[in-house]
């Protein structure tokens, strides 16, 4: 008996090692596509991918995940750290408001991007202004609220499903 | 649950440390952005390569039918510049002379450009900005200006060993000394967070106009005379104090490929 549970271990263990493996490469494809994105405006793929992982992740992870995807982001693509703490705000929010939600995982994770999409632009308006004294044109900011939006809600259904079949193995 | 707030509360004040940190340019967070910047440049580099291969393919398919046409007025244009090309070299020829003449000494700016690559390029409301394939190992420094053919693209911000972050004129951060040869008007050209640039401090009163193109000004850090804009609209108002401009930045940031690092700052 003893051999069999050693090899339950065992195949438990190579299924989140592979599940830790699948995410990484999510998190690479989401970078990559942010690097060849043509257009003048994107999709924020890095926060649909902390919406995802608050909500189907344990609160710890979601934050930690969270945290570190806003961290690689500003990096890469910015020139300041205004990510990092957009994302670790919302993962925050998130952990505190889902379980109040009476929705199932999926339609609270297009509701929450639907709600946290234009928030982050806001929000990070906001402490570009605080933080950088940097003002911004309203039009220009109105136009990427809108865009930025209306693409992650377009986007919200493809990347759920990508994440769960690759990560969740659901 | 108690556990799982104060993780969340710990991450919070570290992001928040960090943006605080990162306004007083503390080294240590210098330090964290250039190692990343080297770790992720080869990635950079990957997506860059293959998305520019991606749309080289797609403008191939389209342009297929053309092909043929273009090739016969490229050969008819290339005879008439090899003819035009002559007439030039007799021209520089000459110019370097009365040059010598002078006693104008061609380099007189002291300074180089170094060819550099973009490997990655970022525009949004946030940030616009570039990579180039072109670090310290290369000699570029931090504040070097970056221009392309057209005119100036930006400015270096950050430097790893073998890549650097240039913040471009478009960006919201970005501000620019400029000056109009025409009227001679200086003023300060600063991003938007768009394709445009806004010219900011030019009093209502001042005879600019539709069309003037405007040049790195002397007073600024970056070398002089390095083409900046072009005004595309002028909004006056009586009681304004100064008139509301804007800029369409001479270089198309779209195209961006080759660019050029001119070591030493004016």
């Amino acid at each position: 008996m003893w051999f069999q549970e050693r090899g339950e271990g065992r195949h438990i263990t190579n299924m989140k090692t592979l599940k830790i493996i699948n995410f990484i490469l999510i998190f690479i494809l989401v970078i990559f596509i942010q690097d060849i994105w043509w257009f003048r405006f994107q999709p924020d793929f890095f926060l649909l991918f902390v919406v995802v992982s608050c909500i189907y992740f344990k609160s710890e992870s979601g934050a930690a995940v969270s945290f570190m995807v806003g961290f690689i982001q500003d990096i890469l693509f910015s020139l300041n750290f205004l990510n990092t703490l957009t994302k670790t705000v919302i993962a925050a929010i998130i952990n505190l408001i889902k379980d109040k939600l009476i929705l199932n995982e999926d339609s609270l994770a297009v509701v929450l991007t639907a709600i946290f999409s234009p928030l982050a632009v806001i929000f990070k308006a906001g402490l570009q202004y605080l933080i950088y004294r940097q003002n911004l044109i309203i039009s220009v900011f109105l136009i990427e609220i809108f865009w930025v939006t209306l693409l992650n809600l377009v986007a919200a259904p493809a990347f759920i499903y990508l994440f769960k079949k690759s990560v969740l193995y659901e | 649950m108690n556990g799982s707030r104060t993780i969340i509360i710990v991450f919070l004040i570290l992001a928040l440390s960090l943006n605080l940190a990162g306004i007083g340019k503390s080294s240590i967070v210098s330090l964290v952005k250039s190692s990343f910047l080297f770790v992720f440049s080869p990635v950079h580099w990957i997506s860059h390569s293959s998305a520019g291969s991606l749309t080289q393919f797609f403008s191939f398919i389209k342009s297929a039918g053309e092909l043929n046409r273009k090739n016969q007025e490229l050969i008819q244009e290339n005879d008439k510049l090899k003819a035009e090309l002559l007439s030039c070299q007799s021209l520089r020829k000459e110019n370097e002379n009365l040059s010598l003449a002078l006693t104008f000494a061609p380099s007189y700016r002291n300074e180089k450009l170094i060819p550099a690559r973009v490997i990655s390029r970022v525009y949004d409301l946030w940030s616009s900005q570039i990579i180039i394939n072109r670090g310290k190992f290369h000699n570029v420094e931090k504040g070097y200006a970056v221009i392309s053919s057209d005119g100036l693209v930006g400015r270096v911000v950050e430097v790893g060993s073998y890549s650097s972050k240039a913040r471009l004129i478009l960006d919201v951060e970005s501000a620019v000394s400029v000056k109009s040869l025409k009227s001679e008007i200086i003023a300060l050209a600063v991003g938007r967070g768009d394709n445009l640039l806004k010219l900011k401090y030019v009093p209502s009163g001042s005879k600019v106009v539709t069309g003037e193109e405007l040049v790195v000004s002397p007073s600024s850090e970056l070398s002089f005379g390095i083409p900046v804009g072009i005004i595309s609209k002028i909004k006056e108002s009586e009681t304004a104090l100064f008139q509301n401009i804007e800029l369409t930045p001479k270089v198309d940031f779209s195209k961006l490929d080759i660019v050029y690092v001119v070591s030493g700052k004016g």
